[in-house]
């Protein structure tokens, strides 16, 4: 019975060892590149990538710009001292001071990694990008043109609309002059600006995307050199159905969020090409063996891998996963980091900066309405309570632990450390008149004004835990100057902004650059970001002459009055600027950081590992 | 019954309506649209505002915008998807979610799978030995799990399973008390599952201690955690094993049609072990061919079963073919595991291989082996911290309706009509013990698929939970929106299932309009 059948069972069991007797290949050889392998460096970052283009309104971020920084080449770069440096495309001189007129000349060795020379048609699109001159459609007629979900939808044919604007490229009113081999192309802006230096191919942004591709794509021209020559046509002839299609391309064709089958969208200018992205998982990018300019870079191949949990990151440094990372700064990150053998931790500043506003309008303490329009009194009652704001305590309690070398920041415009910061501080009175903590100062001012107890509400985002300690270490001294201070803690504090409920404000601002014409729109009359309602002639009459000033020394002279006016008004005050944390493997060498962007990769090309 | 599903059909839409509807609202009043703009000094910060403002259309009421999405969404019922865009990404919704929900499902199925497995047969030793010191370990441990927060588990995962882990790896030395603690506790916990008399536990307690010092010895001192592979041997002896405990849980040992049956199928594959390694290297394997060899074992297994007659062939068959899935699952994580020196050396790797982040080595080339085996180090942790907090509540459930059934009239009469105890346990008993989890499996499984969103986050996996968290994060409605247009109709879907499920095991249920 059934042994008949384990019989069977044996008899197949014993022929299959049999068959067997030819031993498998055992032994793989393949992986484990061993000695001689490429470099690989593994850094951290919170948010993937998701435009070729940083250029529009959607694209330009730094999870982008970083990324577009090690595969472009630029003009212009910040290093370290926040001291402009030139870049590797070419060269940017000013022909003419009155009219301002700039030239920007390309380097031989400018190549886009397809071949074809990076040259003025590529400026020239930039041009039409940025400066809104070429759009026939003013922003309210796009607004019919969004689809369903708000997205743009295909412009009809003739209608042009570049999504980008930046207010330097939008003095640009003329065509731009394009020399006859291309090598060169000069703008000339309508009126003075002061920071011409920035206005294209700085950092990250370079010269944008490659405008044979955007033609290629979007005209189907397949030849560079035509497709280069269909580009400077449009622009020069303002051929609306050609730009039309341009700018569709231009807006929206370099997304994507993961590896793109079209090889075009991956051409680029500078030593990494990208060569592989895993959607929401990590981006690799390999030095280009093509790359003919003068960057060197150290590192065969650089891994972004994606994570937004800090602490992720520090374990990931721990195991080995990850090299550098820039983790948002936390006492637990900075310690954890610090336990680990083998890493570096180094603070610094980052781009942020904590600040105090006040509101001028909305009925409250610091509105001149309140006392029956007399200003005087409003601003006796706004200087008492930027009095009490105890900077210096804020950054030993609550800085000071995350970064040994922070300090106050005492400059509206600049970050500490940055060229002109000396010179403002010096004489813009912050430091002095509001050096905090002085409630005695605060109550004589108040008594000055002849208001008792007057209520404050503070609006700042309840679940971050540094705002709230610095909300009850403003409260403590305020209550003893006579204020009485409303806790106003609303995680959706953004969306509050400017609404007139509260009466101070503690957020961040984050600075994308060192320009004088950054951040003007806190406090001109009227502007985005002046929340609290703001208005002084003076000032305005200030930025408008900053705007068109060139000249350094007298942007310096400039921005200090403004931040005189600013004390003096007591629109608010700095508070400090909020560390960054670069943690990295040892096996890492010559890591540093920026306070903008692109941060730590500023000096990609000097990273080494071992 | 069609009755029956047309309600439910009806239900359903209307339901997600008015859901959809009412969230599409909430949200719209919760998500800043603006919020990276916030903090911006740019100096055109103006026209950034009013950009953004285009692109979402903000201009139109909520509602317009609310039937727009509607009109984009039913587009899915005659196949033309459009479920709208994920601004701050630049990213069709449709693009976006056959990746997460890839990811998603990877990372859920074994956890799901492991959790109800090994929680049932916890549960189920539990049950028995009520009220003995196993059971009051076994409910402390799982309250303790269930309590557990999974973000700080994933840390502590992260911490010990991974970073100590690896590098305990590079040098891996235990000093004596670890290992004979270790042996105590496990002799300790097979003592109170196996039960019995004093002289049964006493004799449990010295073979688990023995049995545990040993092996942990062996794979010390042979080296065993650099270069783990079980061999044809270790294929061999794990398989008969299995195969005897098989059938003694399946059928008992006194069938001895079923036991050949298993027995059998063991040694064909012990005997397919060296073919297959041929197999295995000259052909290049995928998904596909495991699949297919897997059919061809479950196959074998029928046919062995079946070849031995009896009296009733199909249970044969039956243990036959469930020996075959595990004698095939040795053989896979045998060969995944012969790659292991070669997978631990790559540079990629770097001897660390236990990862923290991700789903996957970055540019990690080879063959179906490496990367299968990448996938498992990738898995390992976030696996694990699921099934921690998982198994907890299938534990509770199996231990609770176990109690129950087994305190019921039939059992005694099972019992008093002399019934071996593993029959009154394992088909009287537990048959009918797990009918309440039929109710709880299906939606756990398909709700799964709405992601782990801690999970998710700390381990850096871009799967549905994260989809959904990320998109609140950065504001984008659309998404969100589809997420909870799929884990609604999952939710639907699950309970319908479970309704019939539950009629399908028991005959008194009927599923009716």
């Amino acid at each position: 019975m059934n042994k008949r059948y384990l019989g069977v069972g044996a008899g197949l069991a014993a022929a299959a060892l049999v068959l067997s007797a030819c031993t498998p290949p055992g032994g793989g050889d393949e992986g484990g590149g061993g000695e001689g392998g490429p470099s690989v460096l593994n850094v951290g970052w919170n948010e993937p990538f998701r435009s070729m283009n940083t250029e529009t309104v959607n694209g330009n971020a730094v999870a982008n710009s970083n990324i577009t920084y090690m595969m472009n080449d630029n003009f212009k770069y910040y290093d370290e001292n926040l001291e402009l440096q030139d870049g590797n495309l070419g060269t940017v001189e000013q022909v003419s001071e009155d009219p301002l007129q700039i030239k920007y000349t390309f380097a031989d060795t400018a190549t886009w990694s397809d071949g074809t020379p990076v040259d003025a048609a590529d400026l020239a699109l930039l041009w039409a990008g940025k400066s809104t001159q070429l759009n026939t459609q003013s922003d309210e007629e796009v607004e019919g043109d969004r689809d369903d979900e708000g997205v743009l939808a295909e412009q009809e044919e003739g209608d042009v609309y570049f999504d980008a604007a930046e207010p330097g490229a939008m003095l640009i009113e003329d065509l731009p002059e394009v020399s006859e081999d291309r090598k060169s192309i000069t703008f000339t802006y309508s009126t003075l600006y002061a920071d011409w230096e920035t206005t294209f191919g700085l950092a990250g942004r370079g010269v944008s995307v490659p405008a044979h591709i955007t033609a290629r794509k979007a005209l189907g021209i397949e030849d560079p050199e035509e497709a280069k020559q269909a580009v400077l046509d449009a622009i020069a002839e303002n051929d609306t159905s050609a730009l039309s299609q341009l700018a569709n391309t231009w807006n929206t064709g370099f997304d994507f969020t993961s590896m793109p089958d079209d090889e075009d969208l991956l051409v680029h200018s500078g030593p990494y090409k990208m060569t592989d992205f895993a959607e929401g998982q990590y981006l690799t990018l390999e030095k280009d063996e093509n790359y003919t300019g003068p960057t060197e870079a150290g590192v065969d191949q650089i891994v972004i891998r994606y994570n937004e949990d800090p602490m992720a990151g520090v374990q990931g440094i721990e195991n080995g996963e990850l090299d550098i990372i820039q983790p948002q700064a936390t006492a637990d990150v900075l310690s954890a980091a610090e336990a680990i053998d083998g890493v570096t931790v180094d603070t610094g500043d980052g781009a942020t900066y904590e600040h105090v506003d006040l509101t001028f309008d909305n009925g409250g303490p610091f509105d001149p309405e309140t006392y029956g329009g007399d200003e005087e009194t409003a601003k006796l009652v706004r200087q008492a309570f930027l009095k009490t704001v105890p900077r210096e305590q804020i950054v030993e309690t609550i800085i000071k632990p995350l970064n040994e070398d922070a300090v106050v920041r005492d400059s509206y415009y600049m970050v500490p450390g940055s060229p002109m910061y000396d010179g403002i501080v010096a004489e813009n009175g912050l430091a002095e008149e509001y050096p905090g903590s002085d409630p005695e100062g605060a109550r004589e001012l108040l008594e000055e004004a002849g208001v008792e107890s007057p209520a404050v509400r503070v609006l700042y985002g309840a679940s971050n835990e540094r705002r709230a300690q610095q909300f009850t270490l403003i409260k403590e001294q305020a209550e003893a100057a006579g204020f009485e201070v409303i806790e106003d803690g609303d995680d959706n504090w953004g969306t509050r902004l400017g609404d007139g409920t509260y009466d101070a404000s503690l957020f961040g601002w984050q600075s994308t650059d060192t320009t004088v014409t950054n951040s003007e729109s806190n406090w001109k009359s009227g502007a985005q970001n002046n929340y609290g309602g703001y208005e002084s002639e003076e000032v305005d009459e200030l930025l408008a002459q900053i705007q068109v000033e060139t000249d350094e020394a007298a942007q310096q002279e400039l921005v200090t009055q403004v931040e005189q006016h600013l004390v003096d008004d007591a629109f608010g005050t700095v508070l400090f600027q909020h560390p960054e944390l670069t943690i990295y493997r040892d096996r890492v060498q010559n890591v540093s950081n920026t306070t903008v962007s692109p941060t730590m990769f500023w000096n990609y090309w000097e990273w080494q590992v071992s | 019954m069609i009755r029956f599903l047309l309600r439910r059909t009806l239900s359903t839409i209307l339901v997600l309506l008015v859901v959809t509807f009412v969230l599409y609202l909430l949200l719209n009043r919760a998500l800043d649209f603006f919020w990276d703009l916030r903090a911006s000094t740019a100096p055109n910060i103006e026209d950034l505002f009013a950009s953004r403002e285009r692109l979402l259309n903000l201009d139109s009421p909520v509602i317009v915008r609310y039937f727009q999405w509607l009109a984009g969404a039913s587009g899915c019922l005659v196949g033309a998807c459009d479920l709208g865009t994920a601004w701050y990404q630049g990213q069709e919704v449709v693009d976006q979610l056959p990746g997460a929900i890839m990811n998603t499902v990877k990372l859920v199925t074994a956890a799901t799978i492991f959790s109800i497995v090994i929680g049932i047969f916890i549960g189920l030793v539990s049950a028995i030995r009520q009220y003995s010191g196993f059971d009051y370990f076994i409910t402390f441990l799982s309250f303790l799990m269930y309590s557990l927060p999974v973000f700080w588990v994933a840390v502590l995962l992260k911490q010990y399973g991974a970073i100590e882990f690896n590098n305990f790896l590079a040098d891996p030395v235990l000093g004596w008390p670890a290992i004979i603690g270790t042996s105590v506790l496990a002799g300790l916990i097979w003592m109170g599952a196996l039960g019995g008399s004093r002289r049964r536990h006493l004799y449990s307690f010295l073979g688990a201690t023995a049995v545990t010092f040993a092996v942990i010895y062996a794979v010390l001192a042979f080296g065993w955690l650099n270069s783990p592979s079980l061999g044809i041997i270790g294929v061999s002896l794990m398989g008969l094993a299995g195969a005897v405990v098989i059938t003694y849980l399946s059928t008992g040992l006194a069938n001895r049609k079923a036991l050949w049956t298993s027995l059998t199928v063991a040694v064909i594959g012990i005997g397919l072990y060296m073919p297959l390694q041929n197999l295995f290297w000259y052909v290049e394997m995928s998904w596909l061919w495991m699949l297919l060899l897997l059919v061809v074992a479950v196959a074998i297994g029928m046919a062995v079963g079946l070849a031995f007659r009896g009296r009733d062939p199909w249970v044969s068959a039956r243990t036959g073919a469930l020996v075959a899935v595990v004698m095939a699952f040795f053989v896979f994580v045998d060969r995944v595991f012969q790659e292991w020196g070669n997978y631990n050396s790559h540079p990629a790797i770097n001897n660390r291989p236990i990862a923290t982040i991700g789903a996957a080595t970055p540019n990690l080339t080879g063959n179906f082996w490496i990367t299968n085996l990448d996938s498992f180090t990738h898995l390992l942790l976030p696996s694990i911290a699921l099934i921690l907090i998982s198994i907890a509540s299938y534990t509770r459930y199996t231990r609770g309706s176990m109690l129950e059934v087994m305190n019921q009239d039939y059992i005694r009469t099972a019992r008093a009509k002399g019934l071996p105890e593993r029959t009154v346990i394992m088909r009287h008993a537990l048959r009918n013990a797990l009918l309440p989890l039929a109710s709880v499996v299906p939606v756990d499984i398909i709700t799964m698929i709405g992601g782990a969103v801690i999970t998710e986050t700390i381990f850096g996996w871009s799967g549905m939970g994260k989809l959904f968290i990320d998109s609140m994060n950065r504001s984008e409605i659309d998404p969100i929106m589809a997420y909870i247009v799929i884990t609604g109709l999952l939710a639907v879907v699950a309970n319908l299932l479970a309704d019939f499920l539950y009629a399908v095991l028991d005959p008194r249920i009927r599923v009716n309009a």
